[in-house]
């Protein structure tokens, strides 16, 4: 490597923003408490009381956020270090800007769908319903494609592939849905944790 | 290519800022550019340093007044953060154009 391409690299700011804020989640805390919610979600898919199933949802929903920041305080600060982003830079505002798309998608979504509900046309509920395995393949897969360009971690982009290749084998393989939705948690889970042994090689804790 | 030949072309190296030029301290400097602020455990981390180079630098940055030590509080937690004084950005800015014009200026 030459000296300027070092300089060059060295007083690269937005790289070493990026490369600051992706040395957060090199821990693997977010690949294993979204593989949990996403356990927690299977459960929609077994035979359950209805009022469970709510709950467990609306506990994953409410208790995961509050574990994933206690989890980072706890685990990721001591071990990285501290540190505070500009709130000026380019990122938060792509995430906003992401966030106001999302939801006008959203708004504009649900007024097509009162706007055809008001016609009594409900062919588009029939559609997703028979072919729901493709549904939930397209939707998961777009999830993640979307929560990994926010976030700017790259491995969310292969859980959506991961999912859409395991929700359209579920479309012609006779197993019941739980057990897909459950493998890919599983398999979320297992990543964190490898994720989370390098970390803790990688950033022991100091002593003083 | 002698002194005035490089005042000629822009290229007059003794104006550089030799604190800042330093490797470790230019990626100390970058990196409280690019972030609001950090503590000593984060720079040593990102930047594979020990802890006595670290503290030598730090030292160093701290004297000429580019950086500022603060004691905060975090979560309830005390931190110790590192924060760019407002000389110590102009000084990097400075810097940055000065390297940036120094190899624009040089011949293929």
């Amino acid at each position: 490597m030459t000296q300027e391409i070092m300089l060059a690299e060295t007083i690269n700011t937005k790289e070493i923003e990026r490369k600051a804020y992706l040395s957060y989640h090199k821990d693997g805390v977010i690949d294993i408490y979204l593989g949990f919610a996403i356990i927690m979600l299977s459960f929609f898919f077994i035979e359950a009381e209805f009022n469970t199933m709510i709950g467990s949802m609306g506990g994953t929903f409410v208790l995961f956020p509050i574990l994933y920041r206690e989890s980072k305080k706890n685990f990721t600060f001591p071990r990285l270090g501290y540190v505070k982003f500009s709130e000026k830079k380019g990122r938060s505002r792509n995430s906003m800007l992401m966030l106001v798309g999302l939801l006008s998608l959203s708004t504009l979504l649900g007024l097509w769908t009162f706007l055809l509900g008001a016609k009594g046309n409900f062919f588009w509920i029939e559609t997703i319903i028979s072919q729901w395995h493709w549904f939930t393949a397209f939707l998961s897969a777009g999830l993640f494609l979307l929560f990994g360009y926010i976030t700017d971690i790259n491995r969310l982009y292969y859980y959506g592939f991961l999912s859409f290749i395991l929700f359209s084998v579920g479309r012609f393989v006779p197993v019941k849905s739980f057990w897909f939705i459950l493998t890919l948690g599983a398999l979320m889970i297992a990543s964190g944790l490898v994720l989370l042994q390098k970390f803790v090689r990688m950033y022991p804790l100091e002593r003083n | 290519m002698n002194k005035p030949e490089n005042r000629e072309q822009g290229l007059d190296v003794s104006e550089i800022d030799k604190t800042i030029h330093e490797p470790v301290r230019l990626g100390i400097v970058a990196h409280l550019y690019a972030l609001e602020a950090a503590d000593a455990l984060f720079l040593k981390n990102q930047m594979g340093l020990t802890w006595g180079n670290l503290s030598t630098h730090l030292t160093r940055l701290e004297k000429i007044g580019y950086i500022e030590v603060l004691k905060e509080f975090v979560d309830r937690k005390p931190v110790t953060s590192l924060r760019l004084t407002e000389k110590g950005r102009d000084a990097f800015r400075n810097y940055r154009e000065q390297i940036i014009n120094l190899f624009e200026n040089l011949p293929p």
